[in-house]
């Protein structure tokens, strides 16, 4: 199973393409926008599944070649590390060069994280009474002074 | 004769320890070509020097490899630093030849390229590659490592 369409992987593929290290790459991934969707609508058995999958297969473009980064890091996200473990198990086609450096960086740094969805913030029109912080001032005319 | 497509050279530093590296000749990913050819029109100033992307070896492999593998761990290049009897030189009295390292915000080394132009007002040229991309000839900081702290180099024995 590939990665939804709607999940864009473009800036990542860019700093794979760029990036001379893992560590570099882990960063850039981390503050991009894809593992955070991934991770929020794919449980941790889901990802790890499709991980398996996309490391396994040669990639065919760079997208497929972004992916199992981009589902290490959704699981990284997720509250249980297990998942992340488990999937270092897993041999990656060879063209996944920094791969397992990868996954290693995520282990070592993995923090249990719990994820709280919250609402939309809803305007409350009590704010838009006047306080009359703003209504007695006292108008100076510079002109006269 | 056997063609080896990926592997590791024998290589260490001048005090015997060896220097992890890696380096795949396998073709490229297909939408690499392309994605480098975008980084052109990126810095369309910078001197993009012909040649094709390659996995063969990345930015550390040309300032310490000589183009023939990829160093990617930070750590190995700190190693070489300190065991290559490389000296932290100022900016002020940078050289051509020197070598310039981009640590990042965590100590990590990002990047790292050979000064070969100085100019005036504390600019300089760097000739570095940009990950699997090409070989850009560039100004020290017109490259994708932003937000990196720059050290120079120089062998000195």
């Amino acid at each position: 199973m590939n990665i939804p369409d709607w999940i864009d992987t473009t800036n990542v593929e860019t700093n794979l393409v760029v990036a001379n290290t893992p560590n570099f790459i882990v960063r850039r991934i981390r503050e991009d926008k894809a593992p955070h969707l991934l991770s929020q609508n794919f449980s941790a058995e889901q990802l790890l599944k499709m991980y398996v999958e996309a490391s396994a297969k040669k990639p065919d473009n760079l997208r497929e070649l972004v992916t199992p980064y981009l589902l290490l890091s959704a699981l990284w996200l997720k509250t249980d590390i297990k998942y992340l473990r488990d999937a270092i198990v897993f041999s990656p086609h060879p063209q996944y060069k920094w791969l397992r450096a990868f996954a290693q960086i995520l282990i070592d740094t993995f923090r249990a994280t719990t994820v709280v969805r919250v609402g939309p913030h809803v305007l409350d029109n009590s704010v838009f009474v006047k306080s009359g912080s703003a209504v007695n001032y006292t108008s100076i005319d510079l002109s006269r002074q | 004769m056997i063609v080896k497509i990926r592997g590791n050279l024998s290589t260490e530093t001048r005090l015997g320890n060896l220097i992890d590296n890696y380096f795949d000749r396998s073709d490229l990913v297909p939408g690499t070509l392309m994605r480098c050819e975008s980084l052109k029109a990126q810095y369309p100033r910078e001197d993009h020097r012909r040649g094709v992307p390659s996995t063969s070896y990345n930015c550390h492999g040309l300032s310490f490899a000589s183009r023939r593998t990829g160093i990617s761990d930070p750590t190995v290049v700190r190693s070489i630093l300190q065991e290559d009897d490389y000296v932290k030189v100022d900016r002020a009295r940078l050289l051509t030849g020197d070598t310039v390292i981009y640590v990042d915000d965590q100590g990590d080394i990002v990047h790292s390229g050979i000064v070969v132009e100085i100019l005036q007002l504390g600019g300089a040229k760097v000739v570095s590659k940009w990950g699997d991309c090409h070989e850009v000839i560039h100004s020290l900081s017109e490259c994708p490592y932003p937000n990196t702290v720059k050290e120079f180099y120089r062998v000195c024995k």
